[in-house]
């Protein structure tokens, strides 16, 4: 059986873990190995988290909600995991010293998964830091002859979260209505 | 991917199950990818993976762990989690499923190569997230006035379905794309109403780099080019009210736009008046449209839109997501986006008039030369449609 999976990616402190989160219907989950049933002998700390979320929808489909850990830690995995991925997601921090190199790197590092599918992008922090602005980074994508949807996003606030994922559905087929 | 790191084999030792199990297993960890290198327990490896439902199984754990305690170690069982181990494990259900083994494959190799979480949080003072939170943010940004959504504002990024969207609109015309009286009838001149005062204003405010004020015969508006901000003591209901009226051009009554005198205002007393500028913006031209498109705008030739609209801080008028979509990839006319998404072309038309108040359109002569081919379609658009309604929910959720 095919899975169904999302990819939320982007540099450390940007919102995967939060934007996850707001929008599954599980808490994320960490690594089995700092499960709390476990008594002495935890060197549980040291395990890593990785994000991950479900959302369950009707007929028991799932879409599975992968984050990519920081961008020092690429490896082969990830293209595995992305393999069959429906699209991707790119937070990126304004607050971070700087932020196009942010997105570029990410656009370079999953070029080829957005060529095959599509990539939405979530500008996180502006409430702290209002520039560059989401046209700055239109112009930045246009460098690179590209249009994705930018929006502003507060990774806490699970409207922008499925905004910015509805957006990325579109772009991949325009045509998908919805109910109402 | 490209520019990765740290691109190395993973080294898994497979205990405690038979040896056919073992021959299979390894053909099953190769096809995942030929970086799982199944070795022997002579050879070093980085994980134990230890299939427990097999006689013995405690005793070769055991065994593993006091030998190799430095080893991640995972469990394999039909069963569900034991919580009988005392170690820290990793665990795999099975039957195996390559998603399985994908999962727990890169939480070893997450833990190999990052073990402290403790490093992440001290090595990285600068791009840390608890620390991008306060300092350097912080100071960034001097608000020069106060903007916070309220109440008597709309809420940015409402996403409204077409039922909804008359409730917010007021009554909308229903436009029969068939019937060129009925577009032709559709077209408004955004001059005529407060919403082309405020755009012009707006331009002069930017050149000018001044604080203006457009006296309308109506309430003072202010608007800040710096901080982008517009300033109006009227309510939502007021303002569209007002929008949809047509200002007179006659000199008597004529729109006038004076620089910002502060000490004349009630600025200062009230705070909480101030909006930003682009919602602002699109809001008025949507509520100046009522499903009607701007003179400006020919409906049968192709619109260009320059990026998407920034949906999350707008109110998102029925279809946008989808029209955005569409003309992002192809230029169209409205009334081919219309006759496309099969939707009545008052929809359309309301959001291109406040794509036009925020100067996102271009309209072309004729379509690009060879049709571009679309993006290929996923399959699963039932799987999408089903997604869509899922997160239109959580949308609505959490509205207080
Ligand atoms: N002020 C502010 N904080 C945010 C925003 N988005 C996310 N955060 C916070 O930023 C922090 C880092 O988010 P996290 O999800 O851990 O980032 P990750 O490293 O990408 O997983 C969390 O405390 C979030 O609550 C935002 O738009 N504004
Ligand atoms: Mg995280």
């Amino acid at each position: 059986m095919i899975q169904h999976k999302i990819i939320f990616t982007g540099p450390v402190g940007a919102g995967k873990t939060t934007a996850i989160h707001s929008i599954s219907d599980i808490k994320p989950v960490k690594t089995d190995a700092s499960a709390s049933d476990m008594t002495k002998d935890r060197k549980a700390e040291t395990t890593v988290a990785m994000d991950y979320g479900v959302m369950n929808l009707p007929d028991g489909d799932k879409i599975h909600l992968y984050g990519t850990p920081g961008q020092e830690r690429f490896d082969f995995m990830w293209d595995i995991l992305i393999e069959g991925g429906i699209g991707l997601i790119l937070l990126l921090d304004n607050s971070r010293k700087n932020p196009f190199q942010d997105l570029n790197f990410f656009i370079n590092a999953f070029d080829d998964f957005i060529k095959q599918t599509s990539v939405a992008i979530g500008v996180t922090q502006m409430d702290l830091k209002a520039t560059p602005t989401i046209e700055h980074y239109h112009q930045e994508l246009n460098k690179l002859n590209v249009k994705h949807p930018v929006f502003a996003v507060d990774a806490r606030n699970s409207r922008d979260v499925s905004i910015l994922v509805q957006s990325l559905l579109f772009s991949i087929d325009p045509g998908i209505e919805g109910d109402d | 991917m490209k520019q990765r790191e740290n691109d190395k084999d993973i080294k898994i030792a497979i205990h405690g199950v038979p040896q056919s199990t073992h021959k299979m297993l390894c053909v099953f960890f190769k096809q995942i990818s030929e970086h799982i290198k199944i070795v022997n327990d002579a050879d070093s490896p980085d994980v134990d993976l230890i299939d427990i439902d097999f006689a013995g199984a405690d005793k070769i754990l055991a065994k593993q762990r006091a030998e190799h305690p430095e080893r991640i170690l995972v469990i394999v069982s039909l069963k569900n989690k034991p919580n009988t181990i005392e170690h820290d494990y990793l665990f795999l259900k099975k039957p195996l499923t390559r998603d399985g083994i994908i999962q727990v494959i890169m939480q070893c190799q997450l833990q190999l190569k990052s073990p402290p979480i403790q490093k992440e949080i001290e090595a990285a003072p600068k791009s840390s997230a608890l620390h991008a939170k306060v300092s350097p943010a912080a100071t960034d940004k001097t608000p020069s006035s106060p903007i916070k959504p309220l109440e008597n504002h709309t809420r940015p990024a409402e996403e409204f379905n077409e039922k909804g969207f008359t409730r917010f609109i007021g009554l909308m015309p229903t436009i029969n794309i068939e019937d060129p009286a009925q577009i032709d009838q559709a077209r408004f001149s955004p001059g005529d109403y407060l919403l082309g005062s405020v755009y012009h204003a707006i331009t002069v405010a930017r050149h000018k780099k001044q604080a203006l004020q457009v006296d309308a015969s109506w309430r003072p508006l202010l608007i800040f080019p710096h901080s982008h901000e517009i300033w109006l003591d009227a309510s939502d209901h007021q303002l569209r009210a007002f929008a949809s009226l047509k200002i007179s051009r006659t000199s008597e009554s004529k729109v006038r736009v004076l620089p910002v005198n502060l000490q004349q205002t009630k600025v200062n007393q009230a705070s909480d008046k101030f909006q930003d500028e682009e919602s602002f913006l699109w809001k008025l031209a949507i509520w100046t449209s009522k499903g009607r498109y701007p003179e400006q705008i020919d409906p049968a030739k192709p619109v260009v839109l320059k990026h998407w609209p920034n949906f999350t801080r707008l109110v998102i008028t029925p279809h946008a997501l989808r029209i955005t979509a569409l003309l992002m990839q192809q230029p169209q006319s409205m009334l081919d986006v219309a006759r496309t998404l099969n939707i009545g072309p008052q929809y359309v038309f309301v959001f291109i008039s406040g794509c036009q108040a925020l100067n996102l359109v271009a309209q072309i002569e004729r379509k690009y030369g060879p049709e571009e081919t679309p993006k290929k379609k996923i399959k699963s658009s039932g799987l999408l449609n089903k997604l869509l309604n899922k997160l239109r929910a959580k949308n609505h959720d959490d509205s207080a």
